[in-house]
């Protein structure tokens, strides 16, 4: 047996140009296979790490009836918090309350309809890091009439930090206002629709901008664990609560789908190494026929023979799938430290998703395994019909053949 | 008797027609003979010879070795004669490209189940057709002669029944031909060893001890010669 698997090697490396030719494929569709899947992991992460720490925490609040779609902002649908649910909130660990506050940004001569965060100074910290997020300039404080830009809105803006801009919003009551700050931060917060349209001031400033009578509309709640059950406790204040599953819901959904489109398309890059397999044994039956007939005369059983022709597709795929292996979880691990940076293309197609900027893939075991067996077993697969042809002639026939 | 035809028959379809190969023969071969197959190309040589080794089956009639039918052998058992039996020499060598000289010779004694003191009798057949140097090559890197000698030890290293060799020289200039008759005929001579080999070369005929002649898949004479 190892006499034969020592034959296969060399049958292998006689021709290593073809046999490398058709070991890409099988090493292509292991590759991809792994980059995908640990990108599709990874999206799911992201998708949760970039709401957790842009607005979400492990548990979001927002007014009952207040729109969770994170397209509109309706600042009559706000709500104060009640003494019952500050109770609450505090028995369930660090909370931070929202206001966000629909506006317009004018800077020059240029207008933006944009979102403004009211954050609360005091409790802000507890429930968000900015870990991962980019800021340049100073965190704005009640102190002055400063703003914060996200970066895509100052970059389209053209504004930098110093510069001086107009916010108008209506209040509460609907009243029109307009005050003037300065821009004294510009942030990357890992939320590619915040940092297009978001604005971040304290909750102190923005009340004088649009006289908010003490409403909120998001509270933003860190829970160490159990968020459903923290979520129960939580409704029935006049806030809904969301767990952080509950709110990704449809973007976890959305990755969902594209597991499902990496499968088909691992699927037909197999199907072609696959087929290309097939191809190449069967030349190499046809060409080493004589060959053939010269191991059946010596007494080589059909089993062998056949075993010969399995074990030159095994090794192969073996090989070319180690090496996707190699190339594949190289890509990953790359990727999961240093990230991949979406915030242009998400800027170029004017994302309005709450989507990460940076997806970071994820890399685990089981893809490399399922890969590595996928990527052996069809190049065995691809070889078992052209090793039983093989295997099938009359040797005085193989032998005699020119 | 190691083996016999008795009443062979071989047809080959070809399309509509059959070709008829061998048209009913009888031959037998005996321990230590030096035989030839002779005749002209097309005449039978090879399918007689392939029916003899066990490498096909007739359309009728029955194939003898040892006294036994064959043909109540299925595929593998067949093999394991062939392994055990039956020595191969072919008209264009037929070794394993991959496998270096030593390692071809190996196969046969692998082949044949025959494990014991494997190194020494490959290392022995090689001295013996004068390959002791070249035993590391393979087979690209040796001359026809030098190939051919491998296929001889390569059917000699397991003491076979018989070997056959369907026209050996045919691939060879004349010179190296004479060497690789020289050669078998001196083991047939020391080691009284059983060849049966076909020729449409009348020099290589003279070099027989007994020649068989065949015509249109008919035995047309056999002359034991001096
Ligand atoms: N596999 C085959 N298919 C069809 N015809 C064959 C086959 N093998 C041999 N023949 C025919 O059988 C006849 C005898 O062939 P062969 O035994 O090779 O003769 P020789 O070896 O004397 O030249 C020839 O007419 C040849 O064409
Ligand atoms: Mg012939």
């Amino acid at each position: 047996m190892r006499f034969l698997v020592a034959i296969a090697v060399r049958n292998l490396l006689r021709n290593t140009a073809r046999t490398a030719l058709t070991g890409a494929a099988v090493l292509f569709g292991v590759a991809i296979l792994i980059l995908g899947w640990g990108l599709v992991d990874g999206i799911d992460e992201n998708v949760l790490r970039s709401a957790r720490g842009s607005y979400a925490g492990d548990l979001i609040l927002r007014p009952d009836g207040y729109p969770d779609d994170g397209m509109r902002y309706p600042l009559a649908d706000a709500k104060p918090l009640s003494d019952a649910l500050r109770a609450r909130l505090d028995a369930v660990g660090p909370w931070t309350a929202r206001t966000a506050v629909p506006a317009r940004l004018v800077i020059g001569a240029e207008a933006q309809r944009i979102t403004i965060w009211g954050v609360d100074e005091a409790t802000e910290a507890k429930v968000f890091n900015r870990q991962g997020w980019v800021i340049e300039g100073v965190f704005p404080n009640s102190e002055r009439l400063d703003v914060a830009l996200g970066s895509s809105l100052a970059r389209l803006l053209e504004a930098e930090v110093g510069d001086s801009v107009v916010l108008e919003a209506r209040t509460r009551d609907g009243a029109i206002n307009a005050l003037g700050y300065t821009v004294s931060a510009i942030v990357k917060s890992d939320n590619s629709s915040m940092d297009a349209l978001g604005v971040w001031m304290p909750l102190a400033r923005l009340d004088e901008l649009a006289v908010l009578q003490g409403v909120a509309t998001h509270v933003a709640v860190l829970v160490p664990k159990d968020t459903a059950t923290a979520a129960r406790t939580l409704s029935g204040f006049g806030f809904t609560a969301l767990t952080l599953a509950e709110e990704c819901e449809d973007l976890i959904a959305m990755n969902r789908i594209r597991r499902k489109g990496l499968g088909v398309i691992v699927g037909m890059i197999l199907l072609i190494a696959g087929a290309g397999i097939a191809n190449t044994v069967i030349m190499a039956a046809f060409e080493r026929i004589r060959e053939i007939g010269t191991l059946l005369a010596l007494g080589m059983s059909r089993r062998h023979v056949s075993l010969l022709f399995l074990f030159e597709g095994g090794i192969m795929g073996l090989f070319a799938g180690l090496a996707g292996v190699a190339l594949g979880s190289g890509a990953v691990l790359y990727f999961q430290t240093h990230g991949i940076d979406l915030s242009s293309e998400l800027e170029n197609v004017g994302a309005n998703m709450a989507v990460a900027t940076m997806i970071y893939t994820h890399f685990s075991w089981p893809p490399i395994f399922v890969a590595l067996g996928f990527g052996v077993s069809i190049a065995i697969l691809a070889s078992i019909w052209p090793a039983r042809l093989a295997s099938s002639t009359v040797p005085a026939d193989a032998v005699r053949a020119d | 008797m190691i083996c016999q035809l008795v009443g062979v028959k071989k047809t080959y379809p070809m399309g509509e027609l059959t070709v008829v190969a061998l048209n009913g023969i009888d031959v037998g071969v005996d321990e230590g003979e030096f035989t030839v197959f002779a005749g002209p190309s097309g005449s039978g040589k090879t399918t007689a010879l392939n029916l003899i080794g066990c490498l096909d089956r007739p359309t009728s009639g029955q194939v003898l070795l040892d006294g036994r039918d064959v043909a109540t052998l299925g595929d593998d058992a067949l093999g394991q004669v062939r392994a055990r039996r039956i020595g191969f020499i072919f008209q264009s060598f037929n070794l394993i490209p991959v496998l270096t000289a030593a390692e071809n010779v190996e196969l046969a004694l692998r082949l044949a189940g025959l494990d014991k003191g494997r190194k020494e009798k490959v290392e022995q057949a090689l001295v013996d057709v004068g390959l002791k140097d070249f035993m590391g090559r393979r087979p690209n890197q040796l001359s026809g002669g030098q190939q051919q000698r491998v296929a001889i030890a390569r059917a000699l290293v397991k003491k076979p029944a018989i070997i056959i060799a369907d026209e050996p020289t045919a691939n060879l200039d004349s010179q190296n031909g004479e060497a690789i008759l020289d050669l078998m005929r001196q083991m047939n001579e020391r080691d009284r060893i059983t060849f049966l080999f076909s020729t449409h070369d009348p020099m290589v005929m003279a070099r027989a001890r007994r020649v068989v002649r065949l015509k249109d898949g008919a035995i047309v004479g056999d002359e034991r010669l001096a």
